[in-house]
């Protein structure tokens, strides 16, 4: 049975965007004739050639600019930061231009920014980050973070068809840990809508919004706890701008538990957001207090012990949903 | 390129045009109706108004210069501006934006984020797309000197140099050193020749009180961009500049109304040299290629066309709250 990874998903949704749009390119450090970082371009330049494939400097900011002017004269650009830390040093390009430039003035800036995010493979404190919230907060820019195969591919899909600029965040240690038969790729959603969350799990007595690589640590706790009687809703928001509250309001509304996850650090983090709404929205319904359970809030550290103890794992979903199915 | 009385006189009237626009707009300023910095200053006529001339309407342009007279030679109205400035619902922006950040794709005029140099990697991006996709199609950023110590005017210029991207840019030196990232002592204009050299690109240079010579330069280099032989850097350092202040009624001398000098018969002839609106009308007059009676129609044009302006920008309404969210996504999306 043929298997396809999530790197490999990633590799097709920009292959066969491509070849369907000649006007989307792809530029980036490394991403032509290396073929990516994550090899994730391999054999891009020789199929598209370089006025297609962009290999840059190390110039995020530069580069950042170089892709909004082509989107202004009629092009799709997909970005790709090698590490998203680096986005860092984007980040007046993409929030005083990309973000804003609609809005103020009524030019769309399509295009894509995308790049490894998270934790997890001992990369330290630069090569690991989740930064996400720097871009929630900045009306103007959609913001996806997939799971899955399937959503890795039809997302990302999405995203070069949005005419709006997207971030596109992939999560590192699923590059090649998660994967799906072929079949069930080729008969999964082609373009993922952004803005739509999905429930991966039905569940009773706590629901678990959660986005990324956090998705796998969710259902791992809810195949524990299930084994004790509880039952764990897990909602894989997909999106975090749009954000599908409907689908977590709904969810609240009849299970009247949550907890919300993420990998990235505490304050500021999805979870509050998600918490007001839910706090707001459907304040009734709740049978508990909102628990949130995230990276505590220092940088990424490198050391193994340190870098477990900061990212949320299976049995810290399953001590605080016991605390919960308790209440 | 060859230009008609016609032409030399209308390169005169948008000089006329942009000084005294910014003048009106220095005393909406000083009567407290603007909410923002007015940010302008005399003295680039010559420069924004000559190298605005030279692109044809496929050319895009962004300019974070501290002026106003490239918007109003890409065809934006003096009204616009003043309904930018005032924050009118029926500016071009909705009053979401300023106009110093003016942009409009349809009149190829690419905005800037308010930042010295942002936009010249965005121009960069442009030019490089305009050559993969065969377009005949030059971008012209124009930056003032602080903008050299940026990380992006750094980063633009070397993507436009390595692939050879149709980009020209203008970068005026204020004569004042030691402004916020402008040349320092020690670090003058020379540095800015070697910096091109150092990319790979042409510079040249060109004197930015001189309207002509700003027009000739600009030309050189979009026919260099558009021939294929990749961008140029254009240093045009200005003899005189000042900041419009909004508790005069006049902007400083020399530039101000109250202290122009008769330019066929001044005693101070390196005012008039500094001055490039009266530089023009100097040579203009000494070429009998513009009489007193025309020069008093254009200044008399320049001066309707304001008076319309804000006419039209004081009846136009404030914007409506309930447009205050939208726009920020494509409708469709």
């Amino acid at each position: 049975m043929t298997e396809v990874t999530y790197l490999e998903a990633i590799r097709r949704a920009m292959w066969e965007e491509m070849e369907r749009d000649p006007r989307v390119i792809l530029l980036g450090e490394d991403v032509g004739l290396y073929g990516g970082a994550f090899k994730v371009t391999a054999g891009f330049l020789e199929r598209f050639g370089k006025d297609r494939i962009i290999d840059t400097p190390i110039s995020e900011e530069g580069y950042t600019g170089v892709a909004i002017g082509a989107s202004f004269n009629g092009l799709r650009p997909v970005v790709e930061y090698q590490f998203i830390d680096f986005i860092a040093n984007a980040f007046n390009m993409i929030t005083n231009f990309a973000a804003k430039s609609r809005y103020r003035w009524g030019a769309g800036v399509p295009i894509v920014m995308r790049g490894p995010a998270g934790g997890g493979v001992r990369a330290g404190p630069f090569h690991s980050q989740n930064p996400e919230m720097h871009f929630v907060h900045t009306p103007g820019i959609k913001v996806v973070a997939p799971a899955t195969v399937a959503d890795a591919r039809g997302l990302l899909k999405a995203a070069i068809r949005d005419e709006d600029p997207v971030l596109y965040l992939e999560h590192k240690k699923l590059y090649r840990h998660v994967k799906a038969s072929l079949a069930e790729l080729e008969s999964a959603e082609d373009v993922v809508p952004i803005g739509r969350a999905l429930v991966r799990r039905r569940g009773e007595d706590i629901v678990v919004v959660t986005y990324s690589a956090m998705l796998y640590v969710a259902l791992e706790a809810a195949e524990i706890l299930a084994k004790e009687g509880i039952e764990l809703e897990v909602i894989d928001l997909r999106s975090l701008v749009p954000l599908d509250k409907e689908c977590v309001l709904e969810s609240v509304r009849r299970v009247n538990k949550v907890m919300i996850l993420h990998e990235d650090t505490r304050t500021g983090g999805m979870a509050g957001e998600i918490a007001a709404i839910v706090a707001e929205e459907a304040f009734d319904d709740l049978d508990g207090p909102i628990v949130r359970v995230t990276a505590p809030d220092t940088p990424v550290p490198y050391a193994a012990a340190l870098e477990d103890a900061f990212i949320p794992r299976a049995e810290d979903v399953v001590r605080a949903a016991r605390r919960l199915a308790a209440y | 390129m060859s230009l008609g009385k016609r032409q030399l006189h209308e390169l005169l009237f948008y000089m006329i045009l942009t000084r005294r626009l910014e003048e009106s707009l220095a005393r909406l300023h000083r009567e407290k109706r603007l909410s923002c910095p007015l940010g302008l200053r005399s003295g680039l006529e010559a420069v924004s108004v000559g190298a605005a001339f030279v692109p044809t309407a496929r050319d895009v342009l962004a300019s974070s210069l501290p002026t106003t007279g490239a918007l109003l030679l890409r065809g934006v109205k003096p009204a616009e501006i003043v309904m930018e400035f005032l924050g009118k619902g029926t500016a071009p922006s909705g009053g979401r934006s300023g106009i110093r950040d003016f942009g409009d794709i349809g009149r190829g005029i690419i905005a800037t984020t308010g930042h010295a140099a942002a936009h010249v990697s965005v121009m960069a991006g442009f030019a490089f797309s305009a050559r993969v996709q065969r377009q005949d199609r030059v971008a012209l950023a124009l930056v003032s000197d602080e903008a050299v110590a940026t990380g992006d005017f750094h980063e633009g210029i070397n993507f436009a140099a390595v692939r050879n991207a149709p980009l020209v840019v203008v970068v005026v030196r204020f004569p004042t050193a030691g402004r916020t990232g402008g040349p320092l002592p020690g670090a003058e204009v020379s540095q800015l020749y070697e910096r091109a050299r150092g990319y790979g690109v042409t510079s040249l240079p060109v004197d930015g009180s001189d309207l002509l010579q700003v027009v000739q330069v600009v030309e050189t280099a979009m026919d260099r961009a558009k021939s294929g032989d990749g961008p140029t850097l254009i240093e045009a350092p200005l003899r005189s500049s000042a900041r419009y202040f909004g508790d005069d009624d006049a902007v400083p001398a020399p530039f101000g109304e109250a202290a122009r000098l008769d330019p066929t018969r001044s005693e101070n002839e390196t005012d008039v040299d500094a001055n490039p609106i009266w530089r023009f009308e100097r040579f203009l007059l000494q070429q009998d290629w513009l009489s007193e009676a025309e020069r008093t129609a254009l200044s008399a044009r320049a001066d309707e066309a304001v008076s319309d302006a804000l006419r039209a920008a004081d009846a136009a309404p404030a914007p409506s709250a309930l447009a205050l969210e939208d726009r920020l996504f494509h409708r469709a999306s």
